[in-house]
């Protein structure tokens, strides 16, 4: 009954330990309103997740031009350099791994058409898809997949380091050793297949996905054709064109004037529309929003002190007042919809507590109060309404805090590189719908532990979860992770922030992913 | 010709010394554009990768000295962000930008110089008090905001254009025209409050000097005066403010640019400057600077050739 | 003319209660200003909120009152030194002449064509946070344009024969400018102060989000009008007061401008 499925046979030679992760039948969006039969999925949208299927409007359609308009413009298209959410959200049309992720979160066969792993989590066997076309016409071979998984490498993408080596077996197997242990590693196998002899895969993109790259015109929009040799379920749509709008009243204007067909953003802009007139699919950003404690810094040195700030931010109601209440409480790094890995324990665990917060002020001598800076990049105007509400909650508990707005540039130089900062609001996204992506960086070492937390039982733990082949004992072992930064106030955890998508009457198939993805080939025009 | 060959040279300084504030600019300024590009998720070896090849690991004096070398000999350099070459980059937008601008003038100038005059003209009369309170508004009404209203008004409401839906000069010249005309009143509309209100005033001075008393005593009509002599005199004062409206109006242009959504110069220096692309923001600031520089020197020559009173400065 | 100046007194007054306002938004206001209430966002005006309440539920007028405060100090700070670094270059460049002349106005050629987002961020990093911080920048992006008004002014003037006859009478250099040619050149200073006014007001809006100016939450009038375009279909009132208010600033400072020259020029 779903159009869209993939049926195919991933056998592995552990099926117990690998169940959840590449059991697959379905992948079903809004076309397969049941929801799949395979009640296994990880990221089943149920306890924390959002997503909101509205019932399809009509018939699809063949046929069709689309207009999505988005805030970031992405300037380069080469999935081995850029790995932003926004650039993703583009690639996931236009390129495809070995594997893909389904709505459910699942890893699903794309350019392979199934795997197995070793009983040690050591190594991984792909079978190479029979008759998978590149968008230049040419049949996928051997060659193009281990230099696309060299260009991985060399590019620094996250989990490639971990290959220790990759070896043709045959003309259609792959096999892939891992320098350690890892039953998550199909997760990393999502990154791009490209041709072998793709030159400037930045500006002329080449993949397997069911939509070709044709035209990038800067400040402006990107163009992309159905391909018509896709070797799944074919597009809806023959054009989809991603426009880029900066400015958040344009996008209104220019939805609201049929410029565009559909955007997404944030409840504050899409509140603003008359919803008899569209059609809104809700969803989480799958990034956690969070007020973030330099750990270095007087006086978030003292956990005393990190903990009276989570006792005095209410997370409901900055979700209540700054995004009309949509959004998910989280309490960890790891996003909520990952709900197999995230710690429901740790969403509440700070519930708002104002007498709780000041005691433990009096404690670590803070008694009066003090002052602290927040910074906030001002492109995010979530983050900055976000901010004021985190301000008047800090005047509950007698601390005073600052906003200083930054932009983007130097966020990302001198608090985010530099970790000049005392405290800063953002959300952090996972490069991949995988609990390491979130957590990675909380250890003491991590590059980017831009928290600077520093924990030697937290570093333990982590290392000892990423090495477990069991994956009850693995998953059980992230929840662990999770409760050290819970207890230890790593940083003040407020939500994943609701994504909203908002569609004219045309179009519908809207479909919803536990990571930054615009599937546009689930996209119809309405009959 | 020696006095050109001087004016050129001062031109040359100038410029070069902008492109030494722009250098020393991006010397302190925090932003790594390879860190843009790739944002939050990159790995220490994929930024590393970038930056080569980007050339943005070099030191900036480096940087500069090749982006120098490049432009003396009419290379701009690649975008560091669309890692393109920054002329094709260009080519395209900077007509675009150029045509915004002279349409903003031409509009500026055919309404405000009347406008001024007429105000001044009615002086101490009900009609002065309206136009005075028009320009105030248009003075006070940002650009930005002014751009949001026209899009919603005359876009969304009224429809007499479509939001959003740039349409190129190539493909429809009047499709081109029916649409740049609204962000050009949206850039307008506070330089022409602001035009009118200097005419007024300038016109009015002009009124209470000597030769118009003596025109006056010697039996010349009111309007013969007005309009002869004072309209000259007048129109010399606002000369020098042409320069400083070149420069206003490609402020204007940058905003409105991003809110129309037209692909011109000034979209393209924000996001330059914001982005770290230091090779693209270098030649863009030499463009305007070059633009600027240039239209104050035609300015200066004007005045000092239709005003007796200001002489030729020879040095 | 010189039946009195009704400008001074409509100025005087409009001015008056508006400082008068931002005097009183330090003890008073009739909401907290920083008060949110998600359940009362984007009101229309009415009698509990006469300006209405913006997207996150705060007393637009409460606001409006306590933006006074900043927004004048950095608008009159802005426009006070840069009329002032403006006026003694222009003065120097249109009097004195050659080389020097085309020294400070290429400089002031590069400043102006020199991107203001540029001045804005170099500010930023250069000079330590504070609220007001951004007179700085915004003064560097104002100084040009008074300096060429004024260097114009002194040109047109310089060779006018009242003021070679006064040469003639052995009046040195600084008198001849600051008591004959300045007062000349005043009139048009005055257009372009009111006209800096309302330019410093609404580029406060812009350079906040730089990390320059009045941060959020303290309210600010541009900031204010930046957010209000955001919301403009839901709450076109969040745009009404603090658009009002800068109008009746600038008509303020204009009638007062008007009535000067008036009663000490003509």
């Amino acid at each position: 009954m779903s159009k869209r499925s993939i049926v195919s046979g991933i056998f592995v030679s552990r099926v117990i330990a690998l169940s959840c992760a590449m059991m697959l039948a379905l992948t079903g969006c809004a076309a397969a309103p049941s929801g799949s039969a395979q009640g296994v999925s990880p990221a089943a949208p149920a306890s924390g997740a959002l997503a909101e299927s509205a019932a399809p409007a009509g018939e699809p359609a063949e046929g069709g031009d689309f207009v999505f308009g988005i805030a970031t413009e992405v300037t380069n298209f080469d999935p081995f350099t850029v790995v932003t959410a926004d650039a993703k959200g583009i690639y996931f049309n236009i390129y495809e791994g070995l594997v893909k992720t389904s709505p459910e979160g699942d890893f699903v066969p794309a350019v392979a058409d199934s795997a197995e792993m070793s009983e040690d989590a050591a190594t991984y066997t792909f079978h190479l898809r029979e008759g998978v076309k590149f968008h230049n016409g040419n049949e996928v071979t051997m060659e193009d997949v281990t230099s696309s998984i060299q260009r991985a490498i060399d590019g620094g993408i996250a989990g490639y380091a971990n290959i220790a080596s990759f070896e043709p077996v045959d003309e259609r197997t792959l096999e892939i050793k891992l320098t350690n242990p890892d039953t998550g590693f199909l997760a990393y196998m999502t990154t791009a297949i490209v041709p072998k002899d793709a030159q400037d895969l930045a500006l002329a993109p080449i993949g397997t996905g069911p939509f070709k790259f044709t035209e990038y015109a800067e400040q402006d929009h990107v163009t992309l054709e159905k391909f018509e040799e896709y070797w799944g379920e074919k597009a809806h749509l023959d054009k989809v064109t991603v426009k880029f709008i900066a400015g958040s009243s344009e996008q209104l204007i220019d939805f609201q004037a049929g410029t565009i067909d559909a955007f997404e953003g944030a409840a504050g802009l899409t509140e603003q529309l008359d919803k008899d007139s569209i059609v809104m699919h809700t969803r989480n950003s799958n990034s956690v929003q969070l007020l973030a404690l330099n750990n270095k810094v007087e006086p978030f040195t003292d956990v005393r002190v990190r903990q009276a700030l989570c006792y005095a931010v209410d997370a409901q109601e900055i979700i209540d007042i700054v995004n009309y209440g949509y959004g998910v409480k989280a309490g960890s790094p790891v996003i909520p919809g990952l709900s197999k890995y995230y710690n429901e324990a740790t969403t509440d665990a700070y519930a708002p507590d104002v007498e709780k917060a000041k005691e433990l002020l009096k404690e670590a001598g803070y008694e009066n109060g003090f002052t602290f800076k927040i910074t906030v990049p001002s492109n995010y105007q979530v983050h900055v309404d976000s901010a004021q509400v985190i301000v008047n909650q800090m005047e509950r508990i007698g601390v005073k805090a600052e906003i200083q707005l930054v932009d983007w540039a130097t966020w990302l130089e001198s608090t985010y590189k530099g970790r000049q900062y005392e405290a800063t609001l953002v959300s952090v996204d996972g490069s991949i719908a995988y609990p390491t992506a979130f957590l990675s960086r909380y250890v003491s070492d991590a590059s980017n532990n831009f928290v600077n937390f520093n924990s030697e039982a937290y570093d333990a733990k982590y290392k000892e979860a990423v090495a477990e082949t069991d994956d009850e004992k693995k998953v059980a072992l992230f929840k662990e992770a999770q409760q050290i930064l819970s207890d230890e106030a790593a940083s003040v955890y407020i939500q994943d922030m609701a994504s909203i998508s908002v569609y004219n009457k045309g179009f519908d198939g809207f479909c919803s992913y536990p990571l930054y993805a615009n599937d546009f080939s689930a996209i119809y025009a309405v009959k | 010709m020696r006095y050109l060959f001087r004016k050129t040279m001062i031109l040359v300084a100038t410029v070069l010394m902008i492109t030494v504030l722009t250098f020393l600019a991006f010397h302190v300024l925090p932003g790594d554009p390879a860190q843009m590009i790739l944002g939050t998720q990159a790995t220490e070896e994929a930024l590393n990768a970038l930056r080569e090849q980007l050339g943005t690991n070099l030191p900036m004096h480096v940087q500069y000295m090749n982006w120098m070398r490049g432009f003396l000999h009419g290379d701009f350099g690649n975008s560091i962000r669309y890692s393109k070459p920054v002329a094709e980059l260009l080519s395209g937008r900077i007509p675009v930008t150029l045509i915004l601008g002279s349409m903003v003038m031409i509009l500026t100038l055919a309404v405000s110089i009347p406008l001024g005059v007429f105000a001044a003209r009615h002086k101490n009369t009900w009609v002065e008090q309206v136009v005075n309170f028009v320009t105030i508004i248009g003075i006070s009404v940002p650009g930005f905001f002014l751009s949001i209203l026209f899009m919603w008004i005359f876009g969304l409401i009224l429809r007499l254009f479509a939001p959003g839906n740039y349409v190129s000069y190539t493909d429809s010249v009047s499709g081109f025209f029916s649409f740049m005309i609204w962000p050009a009143l949206a850039i307008a509309i506070p330089q022409i409050a602001m035009l009118t209100k200097y005419i007024r005033t300038s016109v009015i001075d002009e009124l209470r000097l000597d030769y118009v008393r003596t025109a006056k005593g010697k039996g010349n009509a009111p309007n013969a005066i007005l309009y002869g002599h004072v309209l000259k005199n007048a129109i010399i004062s606002v000369i020098p403010l042409i320069g400083m409206m070149i420069g206003d109006i490609f402020s204007g242009s940058i905003i409105v640019e991003q809110v129309f959504g037209i692909p011109g110069v000034g979209r393209l220096l924000i996001s330059s400057v914001t982005s770290r692309d230091f090779i693209l923001t270098q030649t863009l600031v030499v463009y305007i600077a070059v633009i600027i520089v240039l239209t104050n020197f035609v300015v200066d020559i004007v005045i000092q050739a239709i005003d007796p009173r200001i002489r030729i400065n020879n040095w | 003319m010189r039946k009195g100046t009704p400008e001074l007194v409509i100025g005087g007054i409009l001015t008056g209660a508006i400082v008068i306002m931002a005097i009183v938004s330090i003890f008073y206001t009739p909401y907290d200003i920083n008060a949110m209430d998600a359940a009362r966002r984007m009101a229309a005006p009415s009698a509990v909120h006469l300006f209405g309440t913006d997207n996150l539920g705060r007393d637009i007028f409460s606001r409006v009152m306590a933006g006074s405060r900043f927004t004048l100090l950095v608008a009159v700070a802005t426009v006070l030194s840069s009329a002032f670094f403006g006026t003694v270059l222009g003065m120097i460049s249109g009097f004195v002449g050659g080389f020097i002349d085309e020294f400070i106005m290429r400089v002031i050629d590069a400043v102006n064509s020199y991107p203001g987002i540029m001045v804005a961020l170099i500010i930023v990093t250069v000079l330590p946070y504070g609220n007001f911080t951004i007179v700085v920048a915004l003064c560097i992006m104002f100084v040009p344009s008074f300096t060429r008004i004024v260097r114009t002014g002194v040109l047109q003037y310089k060779n006018a024969d009242f003021v070679k006859n006064n040469k003639v009478f052995g009046v040195s250099d600084f008198r001849l400018l600051v008591v004959h040619i300045l007062p000349n050149v005043f009139p048009l200073l005055l257009s372009s102060v009111v006209v800096g006014l309302s330019n410093a007001i609404l580029a406060e809006s812009g350079m906040s989000y730089l990390g320059l100016g009045i941060q959020p939450p303290t309210p600010s009038w541009g900031r204010m009008l930046f957010e209000a375009q955001s919301i403009i279909f839901r709450a076109p009132w969040y745009a009404i007061a603090p658009g009002l208010m800068i109008v009746a600033t600038i008509v303020g400072f204009h009638c007062i401008g008007e009535g000067l020259r008036k009663r000490y020029l003509a």
